[in-house]
């Protein structure tokens, strides 16, 4: 008999995944267990394994075509068994009712909206919502035809030199993190700049030290990091809306937005307070170059209670880092440069880094973001306290 | 043609029927010599005698309990109840006795009573004088309904219940009894039972109301007519049987309805016809469907009654909060 196989919520509430790469085709034979498809999830790539051993009968999209959980990935021709049972439960479930769809997101709208969407055939989830509370209104429906029949009457042949690319998969959610982010929540950036000279002789002289590959700034700045939301808890809250409360969180887990191929990804240092700068130059490491290589699992990929973008030599000297929701606050971290200096009325050159905070302006005031950077800075600037406080 | 306000329009109407049918008697506390408190049976005593116009002791359930066995064996009892809020004592009679009659004899008995009562509050009554009880006998299945907002409503309904093989009931709205005078027809007419009546058309919101309640929702679109809303205005004139059909048929053209009723909110008519329009006109609605109605409570003392009945302002406030969440 043919069993069908649904793709699952693999983490997170997934409502849809891309098919990376088919490892069977029709006709296959496979076992149980046997991995058959890679699936790109919200944030990596996920080996999936088939429940059932048999003939491959038939698959559920093309490689780079989106499945919804809940419908079929791969049907499997089976050995005969319970055959009538199994067809009668099925002719009930199918055949009487049209499954429910879990994957598409609820749209808000009138039930006179959605009848006007059905009758223009315009599909209501594609909608650009304009009403109060994200509702789909009548006038949206009549611009998303108006916006279709023009991009139809439109010279079908592009502009020459000029293409076009969907946007989709990673830099799909991307897109929607951020629009969510700067429509949910006002942002406020505070920013300095921190003499981190002695951290640099500090770190090369741990260099040697280290089996890590290269014991770069960042694993420091993480442990920084972790010890200043330790002595300033409210970096480390999250926001719920709904119940009008803010939430302390007891684990202090750094997400570190690391740049891959497909756009933006943050894998999670976890517990980075509990661990020694090594420790996190070791985990730093392995979650990169996991990242770029799309290995990572989904849990390596939230959790995140306070996120560390790291714009590198290339980028800038400051910036203005976007809050990941739920979390309050986003530290980005810049170039380090040779700036003069000023200490005890002397003039001196100095490797200097310039820090960006972004905070979540409705429960971070900008004292407690000068309290936060105050401590940061202390422990850039004196990396001794590292052995002393952390 | 005559010029006529509720309570005359009553009174004509049962003199009318009386004099085209021997078998038409009127129950009820001081309704002979005295006419009843609202003078709407005042005279027939003296036209037609103690046997048809019957002054009853002070007991309700033997009232109707006594007409629905005059009903059954006959007779076509209109009987009064003097206030809507004693009709509590008859509940059963009417209930669990006339309302089954038919059902339960397989057809062979019917129960042609009217059961007349005023209601309504706004004009300063004592406990138990003004409460809209219509909810609770929708809810009795084998009952009718009725409750005319206008003299020649009144007229014609209440010809047709006098005529009806079922039991009616038939609630007169007293701030309504002489606040209204319009020209009727001297002639017998009826008025179907169970057909709401349009009295505006308009193309914006639906606005369903009846028999008290009536006249500050006239008021409303009034009001709004002049800022330019184009409301459709349905009396319904009978709850039961409910006029689904011109319901139904007006929320698809406005995709828009608020209903007003003095009655209290919950599990009130409003809410009936709420979830009808949900049943039969979903897709139709742009908004919610909203009530303006009493609040659930006991009526109240009367230096606050006018902040316990739907207003103008708090129907008005209803229609352009539909209008808005019908935009955005």
């Amino acid at each position: 008999m043919i069993k069908e196989f649904k793709l699952p919520d693999i983490g997170e509430g997934l409502q849809e995944a891309e098919v990376v790469n088919w490892f069977v085709r029709n006709g296959d034979s496979i076992n149980e267990n046997d991995a058959i498809a890679e699936i790109q999830t919200d944030k990596a790539v996920v080996e999936i394994t088939s429940p059932y051993g048999g003939v491959v009968h038939q698959l559920g999209g093309e490689e780079g075509e989106s499945v919804k959980v809940g419908k079929t990935l791969i049907s499997v021709e089976t050995a005969i068994e319970n055959k009538e049972n199994e067809e009668s439960k099925e002719s009930i479930v199918n055949k009487e009712v049209s499954q429910p769809s879990a994957s598409k997101p609820r749209v808000k709208a009138a039930p006179s909206v959605r009848k006007l969407a059905r009758e223009l055939g315009v599909p209501i989830h594609e909608v650009t919502p304009t009403g109060r509370g994200g509702k789909v209104i009548a006038s949206d429906i009549r611009s998303f035809t108006t916006t279709v029949e023009e991009e139809k009457s439109k010279d079908p042949e592009p502009p020459k030199g000029l293409q076009s690319e969907p946007i989709k998969g990673l830099r799909k959610k991307i897109f929607e993190n951020m629009t969510l982010s700067m429509s949910e929540i006002p942002q406020c950036s505070g920013m300095d700049e921190v003499d981190v000279s002695r951290l640099s002789e500090f770190r090369l002289s741990l260099k040697s030290e280290t089996q890590s590959g290269s014991l770069t700034h960042l694993p420091f700045i993480v442990k920084a990091v972790a010890l200043a939301i330790k002595q300033n808890p409210r970096f480390n809250g999250k926001v719920d809306a709904e119940n009008m409360l803010f939430r302390y969180q007891e684990n202090i887990h750094i997400g570190i937005a690391t740049a891959t191929e497909d756009g933006l990804l943050v894998p999670v240092v976890k517990d980075a307070d509990k661990m020694t700068v090594e420790e996190i130059a070791f985990a730093i490491e392995d979650l990169s170059a996991r990242a770029r290589s799309k290995k990572l699992k989904p849990y390596e990929l939230s959790g995140s209670t306070f996120t560390i973008s790291n714009t590198g030599k290339e980028g800038g000297f400051y910036a203005t880092p976007i809050i990941n929701p739920p979390e309050v606050a986003i530290l980005g971290v810049h170039a380090i440069k040779q700036k003069p200096v000023v200490k005890n009325e002397e003039i001196r050159i100095g490797c200097v880094m310039g820090l960006s905070i972004t905070f979540d302006h409705r429960v971070i005031d900008g004292d407690h973001c000068g309290q936060f950077m105050r401590a940061l800075k202390e422990y850039l600037e004196r990396p001794e306290l590292f052995a002393f406080k952390g | 043609m005559t010029e006529m306000n509720m309570v005359e329009a009553i009174n004509f109407t049962l003199k009318q029927e009386m004099e085209a049918d021997d078998d038409i008697l009127l129950l009820g506390e001081d309704i002979g010599k005295n006419g009843g408190v609202f003078r709407t049976t005042e005279t027939l005593v003296e036209t037609f005698g103690e046997r048809r116009v019957v002054d009853t002791p002070l007991a309700e359930s033997a009232i109707v309990g006594t007409a629905v066995g005059m009903a059954i064996r006959g007779l076509k009892p209109v009987a009064e109840i003097q206030f809507l809020g004693f009709i509590y004592e008859t509940m059963d009679q009417i209930s669990a006795q006339a309302a089954r009659v038919r059902f339960r004899s397989a057809g062979s008995l019917h129960v042609p009573l009217v059961i007349r009562a005023p209601y309504s509050g706004g004009v300063k009554t004592p406990e138990l004088h003004s409460d809209s009880l219509e909810a609770l006998f929708m809810h009795s299945a084998g009952l009718k309904v009725i409750m005319p907002s206008t003299p020649r409503d009144a007229k014609g309904l209440l010809c047709a219940a006098i005529n009806d093989p079922d039991p009616v009931l038939f609630f007169e709205p007293l701030k309504l009894y002489r606040g209204v005078r319009e020209e009727v027809e001297e002639e017998r007419f009826t008025i179907e039972i169970g057909k709401a009546n349009v009295v505006k058309e308009g193309d914006d919101i639906t606005l369903i109301s009846w028999g008290a309640a009536m006249a500050e929702t006239k008021k409303a679109v009034q009001l709004l007519e002049d800022s330019n809303f184009s409301i459709e205005l349905i009396d319904l004139r009978t709850i039961v049987p409910l006029d689904e059909e011109i319901i139904v048929h007006s929320v698809e053209k406005t995709g828009r309805c608020v209903i007003v009723h003095e009655a209290v909110k919950s599990a009130g008519v409003g809410a009936e016809i709420s979830a009808i329009i949900n049943e039969k006109a979903l897709f139709y609605l742009s908004a919610p469907v909203l009530r303006v109605t009493g609040f659930d409570s006991p009526y109240p003392v009367a230096t606050v009654e006018n902040d316990w009945i739907p207003n103008v302002n708090r129907i008005v406030n209803q229609i352009k909060q539909v209008w808005e969440l019908s935009l955005n």
